[in-house]
């Protein structure tokens, strides 16, 4: 009578590396279930109409069925499981009892009675059935040969299910015994109903009995043959290929009660599985079992479940089989929610792609690279200018342009730290600008998209975005990201532009005449800076002149033939200004909200997991064909 | 009899029955379904969608029903609990089929009073109804309905069921032993329990023993607890026993509890007319709350507070814009006001008469030359071809617009996502204004500015404009005529020397004209700086212009979805309270104005803010006698937002349309 804590406690030795591929596999394929099951809760509409519990099926059809497969003493282990199942009231526990011969299981008048599956089976079975398999029945707490606990309606309600299963022989729990059990080498399963409102915190207990079941016996009775849950869970279950019977329980009516069964139910079930099992009045459950066990149709039921029994090990490869194909059909039902889920993830990808896109890396080049205000080229020709002074008389008239400018200059710059105070902020370069209203107009496009996408889809990952990327630290933290690219960005383009230079100046130096052109014209205009600069008393006149010379120079170089050579010059520098640039939105911008979809797979995950149920499905299959995994 | 007769006649005006209203309530549910489903700014989610369209079938079961008050009772339940059963043993005859085959009943079968119309049912059940009468007046005022069960494969039948509890004021669910704690019967009861009364009956008592019966009773009243009615009736019956011996297995004997008498008291007398006519208003308020609930939840009440947040938060974002797009435009108004301001000088001098107006024609031309102004002149004052302008405003920026007009949508859009206003409706409205849009709108704006500062009326302009017209007219003539004289004079002593005059004359004329000119300019104000910040404030207006005329649009949609939801709720509580008597001959003024509200505005929906006068004008008018029907107020703050945003809407189209300026003064 002793009460271990977890099923799980004890287990096998470690299987090989290969096996362990296949259970690891399995359980890797059970936990995307279970979370797609989440997914799928999360996102139900309210519906009204009966639900079919594909996930929970599926789980339990992997646990109690497949995985244990897959262990190569399967067959020589695991016994015939006779799994009771029906509405409430419909008289489980009673039919149980029949088949034990004697009143073993808790008959009670009230709904909702019994809440956790219990095996009945004789201590001589042994129990390597549940030691051998310890992950069928993991997070179940186990009772030996008592029943658990019951919980009531407000413990349900608040603190959930908490699964539990019983496994009890009949000699002990009952000691006047009416009849022998009608055989001794099954495991009998009472389970609790599926009809009640409770029945939604068992339902996975429920089917776990179920899918373990190699037999299932299904309660209905003239009142609830009809339901529309019966009919749902009934199409499920045969779907599997399950070997089920139909007990029509508290017969009173007749033989039209009897036909109207067989014909709403034959879909699902071959019309020579159906039993019927009288009405008895008694004052109590006990004499209730007594009195059926004496009539024909117990006899006639007892019977056909010893006759299940003994072609046990035919009915486990069938039902393994008609598992693994039920699972096939349906695994891409299965993951759907999480496809949904990994599509929402890949289609924030695309948004966030196209619009880092549109908005910042395509209207940079439009705006900046090809816009009025592109002057990192003017840039490269005039460092060019600083390589084209003429040797030794270049640093000269250089050296001495700054000192005639020295005093207006440090005056000038007295003045205006004295105007402005010390810290005012240098104006932004165009390019700069532009950079920052390409990412004001880009944050912008995602959180309007993202808005749109609360709206319209319901996601509620969709919000979350919408709100974080409104968030000023959001902002801060993306802009200060991409301040600190440009940071870096600037000087490596600064490196480039004297590359460019200097690469044209070698190119220019191929021609001594154009080159000594360019010097002499170079050196005029430095003295003519000169002049200007002690003219005018210091005032600095060379950025004025600079412009007209960067010109000059341009049309000198046309005319020299060159013009292809410098648009090709050009269209290098803005290339890299491009990629760079590039590189710093893909990574700084597009990468961190892209992340923001805190999506824990993705497609691959879910294309990996259908691998691992192949794997599974092939040794599942191979065992249901009489072969070792 | 006589008793009970008055009494119905008494609750019939008390309850405001009448079949007059059912026009009235019936269009106006019809419309906010219809706008449920297509709605023209609201972002309804399914389910919300889903229990507002359930609340307004519930409300018109409700009200939809008979002329005179008439308490539904129902009977539901899972299949096979015997509900058939139960009400063959309360009519105490067979009227419903009854069956070990199940589901046994399809379709809804209604005992009533030969007297009741219809059975008491809404027409949109009772075209599948089965109608059985009788004429046992104490059921005259209730009328027992057999339902189709709640839990079999036939999906069909819950639904049935559902909509048939929907107009049901007192519900029996009947129960059995076995099948007594289903999710499929109590996912409906705890429900159905808001809006009706319910009482609980455990059929087939006798098939268990007497002391599980209890147990079971127990078990029901805790579930019925459970959802907050401590004080359900539990009635435990056998009505197999009561009906003609079908079935052998009933066999009642003493020890069976059988309460069928008790129940059929309940219904037979203990429910009279004045418990009645109470129970049906209650639960006519509660249906009524229930769909004001649910409007609610789809449109708040603050919505248009929550606009109006944003309203003001549209005029800053709109100035803030403004100075950017300014600076960024800076050398093009430069270079625009350069362009205008000869052409309102122009126009300016066209308002003078006489010799005066000629000597500044041509003054002007020597001072603008001939280009542009020469067609001018010669067109009549031609006004209004802002292409010139537009064209100078969009070379290469009508992107920046563009960036602009979409930097506002989507700051404002992200404002009101953040107060929770619905923005599918909103990027519809901002998507449709262009940069170019507003790009001819500023020009236009720049325009008409021009021409406004050119023309300006003040009584002092007028006096001098009309000085100088007569003086310029005076004066030469006066001159004319005393050269005239002189040479005429001179002509007549035979002299010739009076030609010389002429010359002086034509010199004094010059001198004069220009004198007079210069203290014109020195009088008139204006012609001088014409045109100086004109452009940086006509970006600000039509800025402005544009996003509130947005938010006017989108204001408009979301109040047209909410007072077509709202609609019913007044008409409802009026009946329901009987204070609505209404003209017999069709539906209140006041619905009428609201739903044509709605009409012209389904025409005009999504449009630009700038669409045709004549829709803008009907729209209001129809507003207008809607607010007057609408006998009680429209908040008067709303009114003066109203006021606000429409102005600013105007504004947006005057300058679009090209309104005349004076209009706009």
């Amino acid at each position: 009578m002793s009460t271990s804590p977890e099923a799980s406690s004890e287990r096998p030795p470690a299987p090989a590396a290969q096996d362990r591929d296949r259970f690891a596999a399995c359980d890797r394929v059970l936990a995307w279930i279970e979370r797609s099951h989440e997914a799928a809760e999360r996102r139900r509409a309210i519906d009204d109409a009966v639900a079919e519990p594909l996930h929970l099926y599926a789980t339990s059809l992997l646990r109690m069925r497949v995985r244990p497969a897959l262990d190569a003493s399967w067959l020589d282990t695991d016994p015939v499981h006779v799994s009771l199942f029906g509405g409430t009231n419909s008289g489980k526990s009673t039919l149980l009892n029949l088949l034990l011969g004697r009143s073993a299981a808790g008959m009670n008048v009230t709904a909702r009675f019994s809440q956790h599956p219990e095996a009945y089976q004789l201590a001589s079975l042994g129990d390597a059935w549940l030691t051998n398999f310890p992950s069928r029945f993991e997070g179940y707490r186990r009772y030996d040969d008592r029943h658990p606990p019951r919980q009531d309606d407000a413990d349900l309600e608040a603190n959930g299910y908490r699964p539990a299963f019983a496994r009890l022989d009949p000699n002990h729990v009952c000691a006047g015994a009416d009849a022998s059990p009608a055989t001794t080498t099954a495991v009998f399963w009472d389970v609790p109903d599926f009809s009640t409102e409770e029945a939604r915190h068992w339902m996975s207990a429920v089917l776990d009995a179920v899918a373990l079941a190699d037999v299932i016996l299904l309660a209905v009775t003239d009142e609830s043959y009809a339901d529309a849950r019966v009919a749902t869970l009934l199409a499920m279950v045969a779907r599997a290929d399950a070997r089920i019977h139909v007990v029509v329980n508290k017969v009173a009516g007749g033989a039209a009660l009897l036909a109207d069964i067989r014909t709403k139910l034959e879909p699902d079930v071959p019309s020579d599985r159906f039993h019927a099992i009288p009405f008895v009045r008694a004052g109590n459950p006990e004499s209730r079992v007594a009195a059926l066990l004496k009539t024909d149709e117990a006899s006639a039921l007892r019977r056909a479940v010893a006759d299940e029994t003994r072609d046990g090990l035919d009915r486990k490869r069938t039902a393994l089989a008609g598992a693994v194909r039920f699972l096939e059909e349906r695994f891409d039902a299965l993951l759907a929610p999480l496809s949904a889920e990994a599509e929402a993830a890949a289609r924030w990808e695309a948004i966030v792609e196209t619009v880092t896109r549109d908005e910042f890396l395509d209207r940079y080049r439009s705006d900046y690279l090809n816009g009025e205000r592109y002057g990192d080229f003017n840039q490269t020709l005039v460092r060019l200018m600083d390589r084209l002074e003429v040797p030794g008389v270049g640093e000269l008239v250089r050296a001495l342009r700054d000192v005639v400018r020295l005093p207006l200059h440090t005056l000038t710059k007295f003045v205006r730290r004295v105007v402005r105070g010390p810290k005012a902020a240098p104006k932004p370069s165009p390019e700069h600008e532009v950079v920052a209203a390409r990412f004001d107009a880009w944050l912008a496009a995602l959180r309007a998209k993202c808005e749109d996408l609360a709206e319209r889809d319901g996601h509620p990952m969709w919000t979350k975005i919408a709100r974080e990327l409104g968030s000023a630290e959001c902002i801060d933290r993306l802009a200060s990201a991409l301040e600190a690219g440009y940071g870096e960005y600037r000087p490596k383009i600064e490196v480039e532009i004297r590359e460019r230079a200097e690469e044209i100046y070698r190119t220019i130096g191929e021609r001594p005449v154009l080159l000594n052109t360019l010097r002499g014209a170079n050196l005029a205009v430095d003295t003519a800076a000169i002049v200007l600069v002690v003219k005018s008393g210091g005032i600095n006149w060379s950025d004025a002149i600079l412009g007209p010379a960067v010109a000059g120079v341009r049309r000198t170089l046309f005319e020299a033939g060159m013009e292809q050579y410098l648009r090709h010059q050009e269209a290098r520098l803005k290339e890299s200004q491009f990629r760079a640039i590039e590189t710093i939105a893909l990574e700084r911008l597009r990468a961190p909200v892209r992340d923001l979809f805190h999506a824990e797979f993705d497609r691959e995950d879910l294309r990996r997991a259908s691998d691992d149920f192949a794997l599974v499905a092939t040794v599942a299959r191979r065992v249901a064909e009489g072969g070792r995994p | 009899m006589s008793d009970d007769t008055r009494d119905v006649q008494n609750d019939a005006v008390e309850t405001g029955g009448g079949t007059v209203e059912h026009g009235v309530v019936e269009r106006a549910l019809d419309d906010l379904r219809e706008r449920l489903a297509s709605p023209r700014a609201l972002a309804i989610r399914t389910e919300d969608r889903a229990r507002l369209e359930k609340a307004a079938d519930r409300v018109g079961a409700r009200f939809l029903g008979t002329a005179e008050p008439v308490l539904t009772v129902a009977l539901a339940g899972g299949t096979g609990v015997g509900k058939s059963t139960l009400i063959n043993a309360l009519a105490g005859s067979s009227i419903a089929e009854s069956s070990e085959v199940r589901p046994t009943t399809t379709k809804i079968r209604v005992y009533h009073h030969r007297d009741v119309p219809e059975g008491g049912m809404p027409r949109s059940l009772g075209a599948d109804a089965l109608f059985v009468s009788h004429e046992r007046d104490e059921l005259r005022r209730k009328v027992l309905v057999d339902t189709p069960d709640l839990d079999s494969f036939v999906i069909g039948h819950r639904a049935l069921t559902q909509k048939l509890l929907e107009a049901a004021g007192l519900v029996l669910y009947v129960f059995s032993p076995e099948k007594y704690l289903e999710e499929r019967t109590w996912s409906v009861l705890r429900e159905e329990h808001h809006f009706s009364s319910c009482v609980a009956v455990l059929n087939k008592a006798d098939r268990v023993p007497r002391h599980e019966l209890e147990k079971l009773t127990d078990d029901l009243r805790a579930r019925f607890a459970s959802i907050g009615i401590d004080d359900v009736r539990v009635f435990r019956v056998c009505a197999g026993a009561h009906v003609a011996a079908r079935n052998a297995s009933v066999e009642v004997s003493d020890d069976t509890i059988d309460e069928l008498d008790d129940l059929r008291r309940l219904l037979e007398h203990e429910l009279e007319s004045g418990e009645i006519a109470r129970l049906i208003r209650t639960q006519r308020e509660q249906a009524i709350e229930n769909l004001e609930a649910c409007i609610d939840r789809v449109a708040p009440t603050d919505l248009d507070a929550r606009i109006d947040a944003v309203e003001p938060i549209a005029e800053s974002r709109a100035a803030a814009a403004a100075q950017a797009l300014a600076a960024k435009l800076g050398e093009r108004l430069e270079a625009i006001e350069h362009e205008l301001a000869p052409l309102a000088t122009l126009a300016q001098h066209e308002r003078f008469r006489g010799p005066f107006r000629t000597w500044l024609s041509v003054a002007d031309f020597f001072r603008y030359g001939l280009t542009g102004i020469v067609q001018r002149i010669l067109g009549g004052g031609a006004r209004g071809d802002a292409s010139v302008v537009r064209a100078l405003l969009c070379r290469g920026q009508g992107r920046a617009l563009d960036d602009v007009a979409r930097a506002e949508a989507r700051g404002l859009q992200a404002e009101l996502f953040d107060r929770g206003l619905p923005v599918g409706a909103w990027s519809e409205i901002t998507a449709e204004t262009e940069g170019e849009t507003i790009a001819s709108a500023i020009a236009d704006e720049i325009e008409t500015r021009f021409d406004l500062r050119a023309v300006a009326h003040s009584a002092r302009a007028s006096v001098v404009v009309f000085m100088a017209s007569f003086v310029g007219a005076i004066v030469p003539a006066g001159l004319l005529g005393y050269s005239l004289y002189r040479i005429g004079t001179d002509f007549v002593e035979g002299q010739t020397t009076g030609f010389g005059v002429l010359g002086q004359f034509v010199a004094v004329l010059v001198l004069f004209f220009a004198l007079l000119q210069g203290i014109v300019s020195l009088l008139l104000p204006g012609t001088r700086g014409v045109g100086k910040g004109v452009g940086i404030q006509a970006i600000g207006d039509v800025l402005r212009g544009t996003l509130g005329a947005w938010l006017t649009t989108y204001r408009e949609h979301l109040t047209s979805d909410a007072e077509v939801l709202r609609a019913p709720l007044p008409i409802l509580r009026d009946i329901a309270e009987g204070r609505r008597v209404d003209d017999p001959n069709g539906p209140s003024r006041e619905y009428e104005a609201v739903s044509r509200v709605a009409e012209s505005d389904r025409i005009t929906s999504t449009l630009r803010p700038a669409d045709s006068d004549e829709a803008e004008e009907r729209r209001s008018e129809v507003r207008e006698e809607a607010t007057d029907a609408r006998s009680e107020e429209p908040a008067p703050a709303k009114k003066s937002a109203d006021k606000r945003s429409s102005s600013l809407a105007s504004r947006l189209q005057s300058a679009a349309a090209r309104q005349r300026p004076e209009d706009d003064e």
